[in-house]
């Protein structure tokens, strides 16, 4: 799972141009969007593409479910996971 | 024919080249480049988060946009924006995934839009005033300059100064076939005003039909080159611009202007 999250941090720093920022720097607890690292609406439909094109992820643009896997680089591991257990 | 009046009371400029006023100068005087290549502008006064969005020709011109701004000045009653080509590299990628069929960047395609800069600036400068974004191929630098004119000449921005920033990069792969100007300036600053300040350059224009009608523009060095090196060499009186169908005459005030 440590893995994955580490992973995914870097996802998240390649897909969104997230300069001077490492994987170390991104806490897998605090919130991606506005507070914590401060990610905006168009990150969140960068990163809805990237999760597509890295795991074949497909998710339903501001439903309450993406919502919530989106939270923090912790759900978003779990979304993942799921995904590749299934 | 009618000339309308306008003065410049500042400018920057910026290409990976040269980036300080007195590289300009001397630009603008016929020396040679010295070769020190790769300067990058840095924006400390934008949120790094606003930041990554630019592509490096947004970067420049923010940067040049940024050095005629400050709180000793008043704030400009409008900002122009003006490309040729705007972000072309983006669009052309978009193209080549559309043509793919995959996805489209959703951040890429929000920052094609020919304002998207215009929206950087705005949010990074907490900028309130009008800003307009102007394309209008060969007339591109007039139409703007028209534009700063118009915005000046409005009742409702008396003794006010306009900012123009122009901006383009060399058409990219496929399109590089219609590159037909070299052009040094990435990117160009202009603070215009109605009424000449001490240091400004007063200028005229007026626009007249193009001698031999619609033939096809062929200048060797862009406009927004021509336009600067008109503005900084002291033996420059007189430039005429051609655009599409349409003369641009542009004449320094301090001699007899026709």
């Amino acid at each position: 799972m440590n893995e994955l999250k580490t992973e995914l941090k870097q996802l998240v720093i390649d897909a969104l141009d997230l300069e001077d920022v490492t994987v170390d720097d991104i806490d897998s607890s605090e919130p991606l969007f506005i507070d914590g690292l401060g990610l905006d609406s168009i990150d969140a439909l960068e990163l809805g593409l990237a999760l597509q094109k890295c795991y074949g992820i497909k998710l339903t643009a501001d439903s309450e479910e993406t919502r919530k896997h989106f939270a923090s680089i912790d759900s978003l591991a779990e979304l993942v996971a799921s995904h590749k257990n299934a | 024919m009618d000339s309308f009046q306008i003065a410049i009371s500042d400018w920057a400029a910026f290409s990976p080249q040269r980036m300080q006023r007195d590289q300009w100068l001397s630009w603008a005087e016929g020396s040679a480049s010295s070769e020190q290549a790769g300067y990058k502008p840095e924006l400390p006064w934008v949120n790094a988060m606003l930041r990554r969005r630019l592509s490096p020709m947004g970067r420049a011109a923010l940067w040049a946009a940024g050095q005629l701004l400050d709180e000793q000045r008043p704030e400009p009653v409008a900002t122009v924006f003006a490309s040729r080509h705007g972000e072309v590299g983006r669009t052309v990628k978009l193209m080549r995934e559309l043509a793919a069929q995959a996805p489209l960047s959703p951040a890429s395609f929000s920052l094609s839009v020919h304002n998207a800069i215009g929206g950087i600036h705005s949010i990074a400068n907490k900028v309130l005033s009008p800003i307009t974004a102007i394309s209008a191929g060969p007339d591109t630098l007039c139409a703007a300059l028209l534009e700063a004119y118009a915005q000046l000449a409005s009742p409702a921005h008396p003794g006010g100064e306009v900012l123009c920033v122009f901006y383009d990069d060399p058409l990219p792969e496929p399109l590089d076939e219609f590159n037909r100007e070299t052009a040094e300036v990435q990117a160009l600053a202009l603070r215009l005003a109605l009424t000449d300040t001490p240091g400004a350059v007063p200028l005229s224009f007026s626009l007249g039909e193009a001698p031999g009608g619609g033939a096809e523009v062929r200048d060797e060095s862009a406009q927004v080159d021509r336009f600067l090196r008109f503005l900084l060499n002291g033996n420059e009186r007189v430039l005429n611009l051609k655009g599409d169908r349409r003369l641009w005459q542009w004449c320094k005030r301090a001699r007899a202007c026709p």
